[in-house]
Order: structure tokens, then sequence, then C-alpha cells
């Protein structure tokens, strides 16, 4: 395969996979969100918090994926690999080797979802266990975190400014 | 610091006839927390009649002030109220008995109380009357299609007249069983509407018993046909007048509630904080020992109070009082409440502590370390100069408006003041000022990182700063078990895991030449071995917990990563919005610079969106390092927090006549 296909695949499958798992997450948290907001309004500040928690992942691939559009020129002069040279397509299979690792744990969304609904629940019964509630769903961000670590390492190593 | 307030325990026994006044006394003072004294040859205290009336009271004032609240002008909201809220006043009371209180309070709802029902009691029924007003015109307009007097759909003296609809498939069914069931005795007018079929059936009274179970077997929806007289047309008409006239009606009594709230809700509030406290003084009773002339109370307070209360209880029990102070016990460790005692700087963050759960009673506070790692962290996570600023500006402007309040707004604002200074530092420090937006615009600015370039460098800081970390608070969790007396788990629970980190570091600087790899290794063999005894004790399951106890401990310390991957997502986030900004700066519109207008509206929305989000990340993140990894190594939170018997005083001040 040629450099271009690895490179956009991974800018691709980063945003896509985890931004995707971002709406899934979104979508869960937001469904109990409205129904803590329809008990009592007050609810609306704390409930927007920990339902904005599971947005993160898609950020963290769309990051992977302007780093990846700016390190192999796309963006901002020209594409630097487009001879499929042996280096050219280890650095192409680099950069979709990253931006796989940053959207597949980027699924870390969903289950922070849940977690996040779970937490709005429990806020709107009793607002004292808003913190804990964020920590809850911020122990499920560590796996994309990583991930996001592992892509920039492979990145920054791998392929460099 | 790192200790709690010292706490001593107070025991007190007086006359009765001084109890309510000394009760109010402590209430108002708030520095004691109440324990219940042990009941052998004494009883236990029972609430009198006006502690009793007081606890009603304050549930029927509740009421009408929340009734009340409802009509009363609201106060300034947005921003401004948010930022500054303007002080409450305090009217103050002059506290003479419980007796005179309650009196004073039931004279006042004896006056009040009917004005404010009776408005209630219209306002209710008006409601309700709008409400079947509205619910008639709606079957109006439904029975409209048939254009039929209303006044034949009501049952007369020989029919029985019904109306209602059906499903469109049960419509033919119904009415054929219907015919068959009653010999054909029936007349009925129907219309198909919305997939239902509205139907008006007349059958005889003597065969009402009959037809009643089958509309029920065909679910037929029953319609009350509304009085008057006319088509659906005309009634509609003249139920419309009705309508105007009862709102408007209701838009009066409205009117009413506005000035009884104008005249009645600032003492309606007023009396119930009174009889609200009085209703908690009545349920701390039970904690009191009396005989028939005495009574007895026990509790903790902090040291340093303890001057000011043996002096105000022997003030006002005029001396005639026996009060014993002693000194906190080994017996008594589970049982002390803490109150953290810190210096100003820190005292905001003992909300994270408490958060947590407090200390026990001989452990060491953490909340100064935590001061300062919290909002280091948090800086390190945002690493902006101007989102710093932008963060330091607005919590700056809420502890100036919160000042007079002490709020938890107040605190939060205190802790994201300290930590809006690390990240400015962290900002400069990165060279970063809204990610690359000075870089963009061709301005160098000076550097000791790139966060970007550097990542791998940023990685390694932030592994030292994770290992550091856990380093501190195994020595704390040393020290405290040593002087505790726990040597053996002080030895292979936490000195353990300080050799290993003593050892790895050592060999991380052997790498480059600094000390020797061979004591390095020796030192964290020693660790290791102390770690593999303190694992012996499981019994069988040693092997599989060493293995998963130690790969815990190094994905503690990776867990230290996330310093780096928020830094590093930060001046992501702006430097995408600064990629954005600049491709769309440079676009014309012939000679109309459109770019720069959408450029600066993306820009400031955007940036301000990044500050928001990535403050959100570090405030969760940093929180979280704390709870997980670092109180992991060495703190139990389990202590009992100090929660003295306070009197809450929002809208009332209590004097007291000693």
């Amino acid at each position: 395969m040629d450099p271009i296909v690895y490179v956009s695949l991974g800018a691709a499958l980063a945003a896509g996979i985890a931004g995707a798992a971002s709406s899934f997450g979104v979508g869960v948290a937001g469904a109990a969100a409205a129904g803590a907001v329809a008990e009592d309004e007050k609810n609306f500040r704390n409930a927007l918090i920990l339902e904005g928690l599971p947005m993160t992942q898609s950020i963290y691939g769309l990051i992977t994926l302007f780093l990846i559009l700016l390190v192999s020129g796309i963006l901002g002069g020209g594409f630097k690999f487009a001879e499929a040279t042996q280096e050219n397509i280890i650095k192409g299979a680099i950069l979709l080797g990253a931006g796989l690792t940053v959207g597949l744990t980027g699924l870390s969304a969903i289950p922070q979802g849940i977690i996040s609904s779970a937490g709005i629940g429990a806020v709107s019964k009793n607002p004292k266990t808003f913190t804990q509630g964020i920590i809850f769903a911020a122990m499920a961000e560590t796996m994309a975190i990583f991930g996001l670590v592992g892509a920039l390492i492979m990145i920054v190593t791998g392929v460099g400014f | 610091m790192f200790k709690p307030h010292e706490m001593v325990k107070l025991e007190v026994i007086s006359l009765n006839r001084y109890k309510d006044k000394l009760l109010t006394y402590l209430h108002e003072e708030g520095v004691v927390e109440i324990r219940e004294v042990s009941v052998e040859i004494a009883q236990k205290d029972t609430p009198n009649e006006f502690y009793r009336k007081a606890t009603s009271h304050s549930i029927g004032l509740s009421r009408l002030v929340d009734f009340l609240g409802a009509f009363k002008e609201e106060a300034k909201g947005g921003i401004k109220g948010f930022l500054f809220p303007e002080p409450v006043p305090k009217k103050p009371y002059r506290y003479r008995s419980i007796e005179s209180l309650v009196k004073e309070v039931e004279a006042f709802l004896e006056e009040a109380e009917p004005e404010i029902k009776e408005v209630e009691q219209k306002l209710n029924s008006t409601s309700t009357e709008i409400e079947r007003i509205k619910t008639n015109i709606n079957v109006l307009e439904l029975l409209s299609v048939l254009e039929l007097d209303v006044s034949y759909m009501k049952s007369t003296k020989f029919l029985e007249i019904v109306a209602g609809t059906v499903d469109k498939d049960k419509f033919t069914p119904m009415i054929d069983e219907l015919k068959e069931t009653l010999k054909g005795r029936i007349a009925y007018v129907s219309k198909e509407i919305r997939g239902a079929y509205l139907v008006v059936i007349a059958v005889l009274k003597t065969d009402y018993d009959k037809a009643n179970p089958v509309l029920a077997k065909y679910s037929f929806g029953r319609i009350e046909i509304p009085e008057g007289k006319g088509t659906p047309g005309e009634l509609i008409k003249e139920y419309e007048v009705m309508l105007a006239e009862r709102e408007k009606k209701l838009d009066e009594i409205k009117e009413e509630a506005k000035k009884l709230a104008e005249k009645y809700h600032d003492t309606l509030s007023f009396y119930q904080e009174l009889m609200e406290n009085e209703r908690e003084k009545a349920n701390m009773l039970g904690n009191l020992a009396r005989t028939n002339m005495t009574f007895a109370l026990s509790g903790w307070t902090p040291k340093e109070d303890v001057e000011k209360v043996v002096e105000g209880v022997k003030r006002i029990t005029e001396g005639k009082v026996y009060i014993n102070i002693k000194g906190a016990e080994d017996d008594d460790l589970e049982d002390i409440p803490i109150k953290l005692k810190n210096p100003g700087w820190a005292k905001p963050f003992e909300m994270i502590t408490e958060m947590f759960g407090v200390p026990k009673y001989n452990e060491i506070d953490p909340t100064p370390i935590l001061a300062f790692t919290y909002s280091f962290f948090f800086g390190f996570m945002l690493t902006d100069f101007m989102y710093g600023l932008i963060i330091g500006v607005v919590a700056a402007m809420l502890v100036k408006g919160h000042k007079h309040l002490k709020d938890g707004t107040y605190i939060f604002s205190k802790i994201l003041l300290w930590s809006s200074f690390f990240t400015m530092l962290m900002g400069v420090v990165f060279g970063s000022y809204f990610g690359d937006a000075l870089q963009r615009m061709g301005i160098k600015v000076p550097y000791a990182i790139d966060a970007m370039r550097g990542a791998l460098t940023v990685l390694i800081i932030a592994l030292i700063i994770g290992i550091i970390h856990l380093f501190i608070g195994y020595t704390i969790g040393f020290i405290v078990k040593w002087r505790n007396g726990e040597k053996k788990a002080a030895l292979t629970e936490q000195l353990s895991w300080m050799l290993i980190i003593i050892g790895i570091g050592m060999f991380a600087l052997s790498l480059k030449g600094i000390t020797l790899a061979t004591p390095a290794k020796a030192i964290f063999g020693i660790g290791f071995v102390l770690f593999v005894i303190s694992e012996l004790s499981n019994g069988g399951l040693a092997a599989l917990l060493i293995i998963s106890d130690f790969f815990g401990f190094i994905g503690n310390w990776l867990s230290y990563a996330r310093l780096m991957a928020l830094a590093l997502a930060t001046s992501g986030i702006a430097l995408v919005i600064n990629i954005l900004v600049s491709m769309i700066w440079g676009i014309k519109i012939g000679p109309i610079p459109i770019g720069i207008a959408v450029g600066l509206i993306l820009f400031i929305g955007g940036q301000l969106f990044s500050t928001a989000i990535n403050a959100l990340g570090a405030f969760v993140h940093a929180l979280r390092l704390h709870y997980v990894e670092f109180f992991g190594t060495f703190y139990s939170g389990e202590g009992k927090k100090f929660e003295p018997f306070k009197s809450k005083r929002n809208v009332s001040k209590l004097e007291m006549e000693i």
C-alpha cells in the first residue's frame, strides 16, 4: 500500500473511532441528565459537567489526527512520504498504529458515559456525591490517556517533526 | 500543620433551670461536639412541651415560606449575582427563653397564617376551576365535529346517553355486539377522527347494566359532557368568556399573594430559622442525662476554644456548675472528632482532604503537602500562561465577591487561584501563550521545553514527579506507623517501597554515570525482600499477590504519565484552534477582510472552550492522582470529622440576655 493510505487511515481511525465512542458516551449520559433536570432544574450544572466527561476521548482523537497531519506534512507544506520507499512505508505504518491506539482506547468513552449517567442519577438524589461521581468516571479515562501517551511516543520518536 | 487540632473532653453538670440557656449558648458558639452521656444512674433527657411545639412550628413555617417564596420578587440573578452576591442582612433576636420565643411565634402565626392560608386556598380553587374549564373546552372541541346540541347528550329520565371514543378497528364489533345484547334498542351517532371513532350512544336506562360490560370490553373511553345548552361551537364561546374571567381573577389573587409575600416572607423565614434551630436543640436533648434537679452533658471541643467555653458556661450558670476537662487518651482514639488545623494558605485545600475523609487523631494530615502538589499538578496539566491568567482573574473575582459568605464557592475559588499561579508558571516554562499563538504571529518567546517536540522529556519529567510524589507518601506512612508503634508494618509495607524507589532512582542515575549501579541494585534488592516478606503473611496466595501488588505499584507510577498527556492535550487543542484560525485569517470577500472577523470569534470562543475543558480535565485528574495513587500509599481517611453543635444563621442573629 502507498504510505498515504496508512497515514490517512491512521488519522481517520483516531478521530473517527474515538469520536463515535464519545458520542455514544455523551448520549448515554445525556439521557440521564435530561431526567435529572426534569426532577430538579438545579441539577443542570452538575449534570452538564458529568455529561461532558466522555467528550475528552474525541478530543484526544482530534489531537492525534492533527498531529498525524502535521508530522506527515499534509497540514502545512506538502505530503512528505509520497514516494513508496521502505522508510516512508514504515513511517506511514507507525502513524496508522498511533491513530489506531488512540481510536481503540477511545472506546473507553462508552463505559465512561455509563458511569457518568449513574453519577448523574446519584447527584440528583444527593448533590454531595458530585465529586465522587467525577472520580469514578475519571477512572475509565485512564485507558484513553495511556493510549494517547503511547501514540504520542510513537509519533514523536517513530516519525518526528 | 500536619496535625489536627488538639481536642479535649468537656463534662458539664449544672441545674436544670440553666439548661435551655446553656444549650443556646453552646449552639451559638458552635465549638463543641456534644456526645451522648452514658446513662446508668440518671435518665435520658427528653424534649418538653415547648421544644415539641418548636418542632411542629418549624415544619408549618417552612411550608408557608415555600408558598410565599414563589411570589417573592427575585433577587438579581445572572453573572453579576454569581460573582458578587449581595450579603443578606441578619435580623437580631433577643433570646430570653424558648417559652417566650414559641409564644411570640404563635402570636405572629395567629395573625399571618389565616391570611396566607386564605389566599392559598383561593389560588388553589381558582386554578382547579381553570383546569376544569380548559378540559371542558377540549371536550367541546372534540364534540364539535358532531354538530349536535350539547343538551341532547345529557341523560334524561328514561335514556342513558354516553359519549366517548373507541379504537377504529373496535368500533364496528362494539356496535354489533351492543345491538345484539340490547336487541336493537340502541341509537348512536359517530364520526371518525384521527384513527378513532367518536361515538354518542343512547340506550334505555333499564338496558344500561347490560350495555356497560360491552363498552368496557372494547375499552370505550368515556367523555364527561360539559354543562350548558347549544351547539359545542356556541358553548365554547361561553366557556372562553368564563376562562378569561377566571384567569383575570387568578392574576388578581397572585397580586394579592405578592403583596403578602412582601409583607410576611422575610419575617416568616426569620421565625422559621429560629424554630429550625430550636428543633435542632430539641434533638440534642436526647444526648443529655438528667435528674429532677440537674442535667449533665459531655462533648469534645478544640483545646484553643476551651477557655472561652468554660468562661461562658460559668457566666450563664452563675457559677452553679461542675466542669471537668480531660485531655484525649489512647482509649479515645477511635472516638475523637478531627478538626483540621492548617495555616491560611493551606486552609482551602482542607476541602479536598475532607472530601476523601479526615485522618485519625494519631495520623498525619496531608493537607499542606496536597496544597502544593495539587495546585502544581493542576498547573502542569493545564500548562498555558493565558489559560492560567483567565482562570486566575475569574477566581480572584469570585474570592472577592464571596468573601463575606465564606461559602463553598469561596474556598473552591481560592484553590483555583493557587492552581492558576502554577498554570501561569508552567505556561512560561513551556513557552505556551494560547498554545503557539504568539509563535504563529512571528513573536519569539523564550521557553525551556517544547511540549510537542520534547514530548519524551515531558514524559520523563512527569514520571520523575510521580515517583517523588509516591516516595513522599510512603515516607509519611512510614513515619506515622513507626511513631504509632506499628514498626513491623512500617518496615514491610512502607520502607520496602521507599527502598525500591530509591533503588530505581539510583539505578536511573547510574545510567547517566552519576552513581554506581551496584549499590542501587543492593538497595532495590533489600526493598524487594522486605516487600516479599510482607506478602508472605498472606500464605498460599503470596506468590500471586507479589506479582499483582508489584505491578500495581508500577501501574500507579505510570499513571502519572497523565501529567504529560494532559499537558500535551492542552497545547494540542490550542494548536488545532490556532491552525484553523490562521487558515481562515487571510480570507477576503472583495476588499472586506471577513477572515479576520470570523477568525477572531473562532479564536476567542475556541480558546475559552479549550480553557474550560482542559481546566475540568486538570481538576479531575489532579484530584484522582491524589485520591487513588498518593493516598493509596499511606492514607486511610477513616477519622471522624468534627461536627460541632452549631446553629445555622442566614437571616437571623441571636442576642442573649445573660
